[in-house]
């Protein structure tokens, strides 16, 4: 009995562990192997009681238009969009519902059909934590910016799952931005 | 009665007459005082630890969100893992020493708990997860379970709970949430279950049970199309669950007891103030099943000779002769208030003063509401509320007198 108790004990320490480091490899995955895109957000500045302080980002291309095989679509579920550079941003191509071969693509989250039928989606990176003093900021420093495309997000994105890497005011890292 | 200091005081008195009436020596009340004392000690640090690991867990929780940009990730990292092998540290010592003292398990288990809540929020911050609330606490979820059923601690349990109903309250409540929430919650429920065996006498245990029903009676709403005999239904399944299972143990802990009986009691005397609705002809088969649910009920407790038992399995008999024959509301109307009153009575002639109260408050909210619903005239409502005043006067001498003798 004993020894059950301790090999299940060992079990579920390795079982926690492992979870832990399993989403790390994850991310760090992306992060090391991620093709580069760059997205205009708009961020915001809420906060998760755990988490702490965050820039909730929107960006400026989340609709595409929409395509009568996706009517069905309900509100939370995942569907594919295709993703390309152009001139240092990213747009949307096309959308999917299943998962596409051999382009570049992101899963994200169907919201609604607009009223000029454009297909709304969210996409699934859109917090970025910063230092609580430093969140405050954000939202204020981009309410102020004359070219609000001089902020950029930098996204590293792998087989349609995104991490943000660095969100840039001017190329220079909002972090040290705020610190300077 | 154990630790429990208002006792330990009271026993302090009384233990004095003891001595003077030569019922135990002074050497043997010291020595029961002592036992006593030391068990009061005892729950004041098993609250303790509770609340110190918990206040422990919270700060952590706080330093983290304070986000410290400039640690590296391996910093970060160790910060992240440390309170959780801490936390496992000291399991480890419970299993390999034996421990057996609440105060140590519930303290370790709830530091484990928010350990690993540390643990998921450090990670997520670091590559700015956009997890939402309801994969932060899915993850939570599934690295405590099994620690439950190592540690055997209920306050984990209880906070697993939590975060069962605050996942559930983050979703879109589709198919799949739902099939989600049904499946934790049923993996919750075989813990439960595995407490039931052997604990289902203690305390920690009636407030498990507590948080079981209110999770079941907030989360019902979005499994239902309409309110009324789905409730009806879910508390009268709890009533027989309490009857059949929970039978033996002391009235305050039974929470599927107390909440199905005052939940029936509520469903009853809504349908008394605001009658039929068309909603009932949507949900003819869950009526159905519900009506032969009280039925079967009412024989079997019948047969069992529990008097006191039968008066709440005969509300959703009642409700019946609202569905099927609607325009006999009044019936129903007369036929509710006379059980109440005989409950009343019943209950006045064992003496069981709260039990006749509560129902006695029960049909006075339902005439008040009624009254005030239907717009009758302030003589009459006036006329009725001073004959309700007197009755429940008289019920109340009449319980003290029957006391007396």
């Amino acid at each position: 009995m004993k020894k059950v108790l301790f090999i299940s004990f060992f079990i579920i320490v390795l079982y926690q562990l492992s979870m832990l480091g399993f989403r790390v490899y994850k991310y760090e995955n992306i992060l090391k192997n991620g093709k580069v895109f760059y997205f205009l957000p708009i961020p915001i500045d809420p906060r998760d009681i755990f988490q702490g302080r965050y820039q909730s980002l929107s960006f400026k291309r989340e609709k595409i238009k929409s395509k009568i095989s996706l009517k069905n679509l309900k509100y939370g579920d995942f569907i594919y969009v295709q993703i390309q550079k152009h001139n240092n941003e990213t747009i949307i191509k096309d959308v999917f519902k299943s998962k596409p071969s051999n382009i570049d693509f992101l899963r994200v989250k169907f919201i609604r059909f607009d009223k000029d039928g454009y297909l709304v989606f969210k996409f699934l990176f859109n917090r970025f934590y910063m230092n609580e003093y430093k969140a405050k900021k954000v939202e204020l420093l981009y309410n102020k910016l004359a070219k609000k495309d001089k902020i950029l997000a930098k996204v590293r994105v792998l087989d349609g799952e995104a991490i943000i890497e660095d969100i840039s005011i001017d190329s220079i890292s909002i972090n040290d931005f705020l610190d300077d | 009665m154990l630790g429990n200091k208002l006792f330990v005081k009271t026993l302090k008195k009384e233990i004095k007459s003891w001595i003077k009436s030569d019922i135990v020596s002074a050497n043997d009340a010291q020595k029961i005082l002592n036992y006593y004392e030391q068990d009061s000690y005892k729950n004041s640090y098993f609250y303790f630890s509770i609340i110190g690991s918990f206040l422990i867990g919270i700060g952590l929780l706080s330093l983290v969100a304070h986000n410290w940009d400039q640690m590296s990730k391996t910093i970060r990292f160790s910060i992240a893992i440390l309170p959780l092998l801490v936390a496992q540290a000291l399991g480890f010592y419970i299993l390999k020493y034996k421990v057996k003292s609440k105060v140590w398990i519930e303290g370790v288990g709830i530091f484990w708990f928010l350990s690993a809540g540390v643990a998921i929020a450090i990670v997520g911050q670091t590559y700015h997860i956009a997890s939402s609330f309801r994969d932060f606490y899915l993850l939570w979820f599934l690295l405590l379970y099994p620690i439950l059923f190592l540690l055997k601690s209920d306050g984990v349990a209880f906070l697993i709970l939590v975060i069962i109903n605050m996942l559930f309250s983050q979703t879109f409540h589709n198919n799949v949430d739902k099939a989600i929430f049904l499946i934790l919650l049923f993996l919750w429920i075989v813990y439960y279950l595995y407490r039931y065996k052997v604990f289902k006498h203690s305390i920690s245990f009636a407030i498990l049970s507590y948080a079981l029903v209110f999770t079941c009676i907030v989360n019902f709403l979005f499994f239902l199309n309409s309110w009324f005999y789905d409730y009806m239904f879910l508390f009268l399944l709890f009533y027989y669950i309490d009857f059949i299972f929970f039978d033996d143990i002391s009235s305050f802990k039974r929470a599927f007891g107390v909440l199905g009986k005052f939940g029936l009691s509520i469903v009853s005397l809504s349908l008394l103030i605001k009658g039929i609705t068309f909603e009932v002809f949507d949900n003819l088969i869950l009526f159905t099943i519900c009506f032969m649910l009280s039925f079967i009920g009412f024989l079997y407790i019948l047969n069992k000779k529990r008097v006191d038992d039968i008066f709440y399995p005969l509300f959703p008999i009642l409700a019946s002769i609202v569905l099927y024959f609607p325009s006999f509301l009044w019936v129903y109307n007369i036929l509710f208030v006379a059980i109440l009153a005989f409950m009343i009575y019943s209950y006045s002639l064992k003496k069981e003063v709260i039990k006749a109260n509560y129902v006695f408050t029960l049909l006075c909210v339902g005439v008040f509401v009624k009254f005030i619903s239907n717009d009758f005239g302030f003589i009459a409502q006036g006329i009725a509320f001073i004959i309700l005043g007197f009755c429940f006067l008289y019920m109340n001498l009449f319980i003290r007198k029957m006391a007396k003798r």
